[in-house]
């Protein structure tokens, strides 16, 4: 998952360089390795969103 | 300043702030520990990296395509949820004994930390760029009608030295975590390039988005009391039928000698006989009764003065003259009597009664106490031998096995030791099964109270040990406190709305 998201995100950066007119490409790019990975993560943290922590 | 130029400048600014970000510190723990020192981020590390390299690269989209609102809102809403992130990682950290952690610590802080830093540092960064930014409108002049701005060396440097670095995390990622649907672990060994060491794992996919839950391990439903029943919340079925005692085998049946109903206007939650007088409590409310539970003097506490006092499982006395009150969240207020109280110091703690109560001054005062074995367990019962003072655990709708007794110096408050006891047990039960609303200490042996299945568990705290059982008539339905007086057990019960008193024998 870690890989693929940051190809993602490596892809959109060769296009903003060296294809910038692609800008809504690029920037869907990223915006889906982030869904990818925020998603995990707070997938990954449900059964305590709040931490164990006393708050 | 001309505005144009100050958009320049800008620019110059947000291509500098994405570069560091992407620079410092996610090529620091590429780079530096990843390939120097072998660290290999574990799945919530990856994702906070990532978080860095989003908000980075966000910048150098601004940078590259001028200041437009969907990257300024992806950029707060990145940060945002890195902020977030790193707090969801060092949050199960953050109550562990000192220098302990996960992976590497840079200045005694972890990385986890160092990231919540980071996050907090991009708003800070943020803030301060904004104070250098032109009119709005200059954005679109500079940009000139042109689709996307021209890179300068600096910013061109900028963006491609980022792409290496995140090309060097992709390489990173493909040995430490895999291809999809491979994905990042939990306890990942550290960095190699030897493929008998390369560990590729589905694991972190288990449990995914399932028993969702704010609180976690903390969302714990408040105990059962007198004053507010919580089987429902709580899960237990609470019955009075010894039979469905965890023990295996119960050694005396308790026969009940007399039965009073007390004539008092609220649920006693816990009632003691101390110093010749009744000692009763009622969620927050105190009283010193006579023997004929005429009310001599009470108090109301405050319970979120200082360290809050959920609501009272216990008094003790101590020091001669003086009591503890327990909470069910194991904070405590030592206080004592003195009918010439100065209700302008004792206010803090007494919503009623500050004027014959102490609450401040020489050895009185709150306190938390701390446990190891049952940080996320209540206590609703509690009984001292003079040396020490004892709180047992009751069972809840997170955790119903459970069973702990804390052992407390009465000298300096501190925990001297935790033990669950021996017991002889019908098979596949625990003492969690069991739930403790008194305790009271005979002869150095603690006779423990269940109000579910009518029990008492006779403890030897030292051989930490139940040594004898004890039923007691199912006709008494919400056992809620237990004492001797005149040799004989007492035992009050909150039923059918009245608090009776059954003496047995």
């Amino acid at each position: 998952m870690e890989f693929l998201e940051l190809l993602l995100i490596f892809v959109a950066l060769i296009l903003i360089i060296k294809k910038p007119e692609k800008e809504n490409l690029a920037f869907s790019l990223v915006m889906i390795a982030w869904l990818m990975m925020i998603i995990f993560y707070v997938g990954h943290k449900s059964t305590g969103l709040l931490t164990i922590m006393n708050l | 300043m001309n505005e144009i130029n100050k958009a320049k400048k800008f620019y110059t600014l947000m291509c500098l702030a994405g570069f560091l970000i992407i620079l410092l510190p996610v090529g620091t723990a590429n780079i530096i520990f990843g390939y120097f020192l072998a660290d290999s981020p574990c799945v919530l590390c990856w994702g906070q990296r990532e978080a860095m390299i989003f908000i980075g690269v966000m910048a150098l989209f601004i940078v590259r395509y001028g200041m437009k609102g969907k990257y300024l809102a992806a950029l707060l809403i990145m940060t945002a949820a890195g902020l977030y992130q790193s707090f969801a990682h060092f949050g199960n950290h953050a109550m562990e004994d000192l220098d302990q952690g996960f992976g590497l610590p840079v200045f005694g802080i972890h990385t986890y930390f160092w990231a919540e830093v980071v996050f907090w540092a991009v708003v800070l960064l943020l803030g301060f760029i904004f104070i250098f930014a032109p009119k709005f409108s200059a954005f679109d002049k500079e940009l000139n009608g042109e689709k996307f701005r021209k890179y300068t060396g600096f910013s061109l440097a900028a963006v491609v030295i980022s792409a290496i670095i995140v090309a060097s995390n992709v390489f990173q990622a493909f040995v430490g975590t895999g291809i999809f649907p491979y994905v990042g672990q939990g306890d990942p060994v550290r960095f190699t390039l030897n493929p008998k060491y390369i560990i590729w794992s589905t694991d972190s996919w288990h449990g995914l988005w399932q028993n969702i839950s704010f609180l976690g391990k903390r969302d714990v439903k408040a105990p059962d009391y007198a004053f507010a029943p919580a089987s429902d919340k709580l899960g237990i079925k609470f019955d009075n039928d010894v039979n469905n005692s965890p023990f295996a085998k119960i050694d005396e049946n308790l026969k009940i000698l007399d039965e009073q109903t007390i004539n008092f206007n609220k649920a006693i939650n816990t009632l003691d006989f101390i110093n010749d007088e009744f000692v009763a409590s009622s969620k927050w409310d105190v009283y010193f009764l006579d023997n004929n539970f005429t009310t001599k003097d009470s108090f109301e506490l405050d319970p979120y003065f200082s360290a809050s006092i959920d609501p009272i499982i216990g008094i003790i006395p101590y020091m001669n003259d003086k009591f503890i009150l327990m909470g069910s969240n194991k904070s405590f207020l030592r206080f004592k009597k003195n009918p010439n109280a100065n209700d302008t110091l004792q206010y803090a703690d007494f919503v009623k009664g500050a004027n014959h109560f102490e609450g401040q001054g020489k050895d009185l005062g709150r306190g938390r106490l701390s446990t190891v074995r049952s940080k996320f367990n209540h206590v609703a019962s509690m009984t001292t031998d003079d040396k020490y003072f004892y709180l047992a655990t009751v069972p809840n709708n997170k955790d119903a096995k459970t069973f702990v007794i804390s052992k407390y110096s009465l000298k300096d408050l501190v925990l001297s030791g935790e033990f669950t006891p021996k017991a002889d047990l019908k098979e596949g039960r625990t003492l969690g099964d069991l739930y403790i609303t008194s305790m009271t200490d005979k002869d150095g042996k603690i006779y423990a109270l269940s109000k579910n299945h009518n029990v008492i568990a006779v403890i030897d705290p030292v051989k930490e040990e139940v040594i004898k059982t004890l039923s007691f008539p199912n006709t008494i339905t919400n056992a809620r406190s237990i004492f001797f007086k005149d040799g004989k057990i007492n035992i009050l019960s909150y039923q059918d709305g009245a608090n009776k008193l059954f003496a047995l024998n």
